[in-house]
């Protein structure tokens, strides 16, 4: 199935690139896209290259009003294709977009306006967006967003979508929920629903509140609930300065109550917090390029099994604007009784194209 | 359609929204209607937004056509208003050398 909708999506870029002229003037086309590829160390491992990432993304502008684009996930060398996203966005109104499609779930702010690695500042996902908010994470459904300003840099933004949503068996992880490769809900008729508001006060900051609900056992008549929620911050200062956070909470109904810590749900917890700081400022030409980072992020879950920490601190090399040598330590911290060594030391080449 | 489950919760949910939406909205027209806010122009839309989630891209990176479409782009993920995303087009498009 998935090999089929990626020769889907190569076939269509070339009936777009073919007929474009059909569209008239206006029709554009454009490749984007970005790649990565990392060498990991762990003790009692063997290090490796991977080409973790290869990630084209396909723009058509149909005309003003529309935006139609895709992009194909190549992972590990292309060892595990997806297509992460394809969508059409119509804009409707000054305040209202529609996207309709397989879209990346507006959920905080990692899942869609972060993860790709030449974005993200630090390799891998923070702990708050693996297990309680799965990254990447996109449902087939639709989707109204927009932006509407108040006044000078204040402005709200907001994202309101109904999905097919996270199914599979009780209590099953999060990240299991998600649909591989068929998009389609052929079970049930049960749909989820979910928003986010972003909220920005001045230029410098943005808060974020998002919700999703819906109902997670894959059968005929589901039963069991599952409601996210999280609030995500920021804080950027003048290019060189950025401080970012998001924390997110897993309610997953259950229906055994001997499970740890029960009381009919598995709370499941995550965070992050993030310091960035480019060291242009110094005015060193050395140092120009260098960016200082650290991550800190957790998960809190029943059953002190899975708890766990992770600090990565690292520092970026920015080759170019969009292409960033990264060199971090990532310290992975499990609860006492549950510690293992598997530290990593990650060296990473990030590129957006 | 006896299992299409719209619940209470879903549907609170979205009216809770929705109504959020609606307070925001014509707060935001009175208060433009009272302050007549100040104008940004297209280089402060630009340095205030174009930086945030990843390094800044410059004007010469794409052509004029390509920067329209890209600007579609990020008005979805970044939640431009349509204004930003007019003025910040003009701002790459006047800025680009090349063209
Ligand atoms: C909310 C975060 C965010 C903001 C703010 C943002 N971008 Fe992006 N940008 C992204 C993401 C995410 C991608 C990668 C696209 C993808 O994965 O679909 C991207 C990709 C791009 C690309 C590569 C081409 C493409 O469209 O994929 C360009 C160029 C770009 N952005 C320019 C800009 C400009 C100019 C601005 C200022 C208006 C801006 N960005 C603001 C998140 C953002």
């Amino acid at each position: 199935m998935k090999k089929v909708s990626v020769f889907l999506v190569i076939f269509l870029t070339w009936v777009f690139v073919v007929y474009t002229p059909a569209f008239g003037q206006k029709s554009k086309f454009i490749v984007s896209g970005y790649m990565d590829w990392t060498y990991s160390w762990q003790k009692g491992k063997a290090g490796t290259f991977d080409l973790f990432h290869f990630n084209p993304i396909f723009l058509f502008q149909i005309e003003d009003k529309l935006l139609a684009r895709a992009e194909v996930e190549y992972e590990h060398g292309g060892g595990e294709i997806v297509l992460e996203y394809a969508q059409l966005d119509w804009f409707l109104h000054d305040y209202v977009t529609i996207s309709g499609g397989k879209f990346l779930v507006p959920f905080g702010v990692f899942n869609n306006k972060l993860h790709p690695s030449w974005i993200s500042k630090v390799p891998g996902r923070p702990l708050a967006n693996d297990q309680v908010v799965p990254v990447g994470w996109s449902e087939a459904g639709v989707m109204a967003s927009g932006g509407i300003s108040i006044s000078g840099y204040s402005k709200i933004n907001y994202a309101l979508y109904l999905v097919n949503g996270l199914e599979g068996a009780e209590g099953d992880n999060i990240r299991d929920l998600r649909k591989e490769g068929d998009d389609r809900d052929i079970i049930n008729n049960n749909k989820a629903v979910g928003g986010r508001l972003g909220i920005v006060p001045i230029k410098e900051i943005e808060i974020g509140a998002s919700a999703y609900s819906g109902k997670y056992d894959d059968v005929a008549s589901p039963k069991l609930s599952l409601n996210l929620y999280g609030v995500d911050a920021e804080f950027c200062y003048k290019e060189f300065l950025e401080l970012r956070g998001e924390f997110n909470q897993a309610d997953q109904e259950i229906t055994d109550l001997s499970a740890p810590d029960s009381v009919g749900f598995l709370v499941k917890r995550g965070y992050y917090a993030q310091a960035a700081l480019k060291l242009s400022p110094l005015a060193v030409s050395l140092l120009n390029p260098v960016e200082v980072v650290v991550r800190f992020s957790g998960q809190n879950f029943p059953g002190k099994a899975a708890d766990k920490r992770e600090v990565s601190p690292g520092v970026n090399y920015y080759v170019t604007n969009t292409g960033i040598i990264r060199l971090f330590y990532r310290l992975n911290l499990e609860d006492e009784a549950y510690k293992v060594k598997n530290n990593q030391i990650i060296l990473q080449y990030a590129m957006g194209f | 359609m006896k299992n299409f489950k719209i619940t209470q919760k879903k549907i609170s949910l979205v009216i809770a929204l929705t109504f959020a939406i609606f307070l925001f909205i014509t707060f935001v027209h009175t208060t433009e209607v009272l302050t007549k806010g100040k104008e940004l122009t297209g280089a402060e839309v630009y340095s205030a937004n174009c930086g945030k989630c990843h390094s800044e891209r410059y004007p010469s990176e794409r052509t004029d056509d390509e920067w329209k479409v890209i600007v579609n782009h990020m008005r979805v993920i970044a939640g431009l208003t349509a204004k930003e995303a007019k003025l910040v087009l003009q701002y790459l498009q006047e800025n680009n050398p090349e063209e």
